[in-house]
């Protein structure tokens, strides 16, 4: 279950990117009501997803400080939509499953 | 606790990071901190919330190992079946570790064994020797030398006696070691195996 919460928060990020850039905290807040994450377990995702060549970084101004924000890439789109194929499937063995048990 | 103090404080705790890992993590909670303040909470309720320097510090340690364990970025980009190709990977990687470590082992076995035996050996005849040469040293130079050859030979014995205890001992608590460090690692190189293949199952 570990595992697969893992898996999700790396799905969900990348989602939360999808339609525009985005900053570390912005990301916390728009993710938050749909799984549970800290500042502290966001890192190392964001760490890992760049790593992996599914979102870029750059730094703008703001407010005389600096911000860093995540661009998602064309790869990271391709694993977002790899995921809702893989899920198609869950689903329907999840169906079949619910099925059998009326 | 205000900003500029834990910020301090998680610099020290990445101290083993590299300078440019070490900044990301800094940058990183600098900049939150910075915009959960201008969001309107509190400094030191924004640190308290942050969790341990520790805590955080050993996610992150985490998180570098489980990349270094699971190969380049770019041999796992993502491709469906990753996971097979990291198994086969670490296996041919887990092969000559393991026969390394069985030399090892094997070598450190029989010099501990060399040791306990030389020692043991010698103790034992010193202890045997002694009333002969002591009976030989007071003919040719009576008591006073008898006392020298026995009092130098039981000295012996004892150098030898407490060589042969501290082997034993040491050498036992050395293999011991060597046998659960290497447990350790096979294990937890095959935890993150699984940890991978559930993954790419979602």
């Amino acid at each position: 279950m570990i595992q697969l919460k893992k898996g999700f928060l790396d799905i969900i990020v990348l989602a939360a990117l999808m339609e525009k850039d985005s900053y570390g905290y912005k990301i916390i807040q728009d993710i938050s009501d749909v799984i549970e994450v800290s500042e502290s377990t966001l890192y190392p995702v964001l760490r890992r997803l760049e790593v992996q060549g599914l979102l870029t970084t750059y730094t703008y101004q703001h407010g005389g400080r600096l911000r860093k924000y995540y661009s998602i890439t064309p790869a990271g789109i391709a694993r977002v939509y790899g995921f809702t194929d893989d899920w198609r499937q869950l689903k329907k063995a999840y169906d079949f499953v619910l099925s059998k048990l009326k | 606790m205000n900003k500029q103090n834990f910020l301090n404080g998680l610099e020290k705790s990445l101290k083993s990071f590299s300078p440019a890992e070490r900044a990301k993590v800094i940058f990183y909670y600098d900049e939150l901190i910075s915009d959960r303040m201008e969001g309107g909470d509190r400094e030191s309720d924004i640190i308290a919330s942050l969790g341990s320097v520790k805590d955080i510090s050993q996610r992150i340690k985490a998180e570098l190992n489980d990349e270094r364990l699971q190969g380049s970025p770019s041999k796992r980009s993502s491709v469906k079946g990753v996971g097979v190709l990291v198994s086969l990977l670490a296996t041919p990687v887990l092969i000559p570790f393991g026969i390394i470590f069985f030399i090892l082992f094997i070598t450190a076995l029989f010099t501990l064994f060399g040791l306990v035996v030389g020692f043991g050996g010698a103790g034992l005849g010193l202890a045997i020797a002694i009333i002969p040469s002591t009976v030989a040293a007071f003919g040719e130079m009576g008591i006073a030398g008898a006392l020298v050859v026995s009092g130098s030979m039981l000295f012996a014995i004892s150098i030898m006696g407490i060589l042969f205890v501290l082997v034993s001992t040491y050498g036992g608590k050395l293999l011991g070691w060597m046998l659960r460090s290497v447990s350790k690692y096979v294990k937890k190189s095959y935890e993150n195996q699984g940890g991978y293949h559930n993954e790419n199952r979602i």
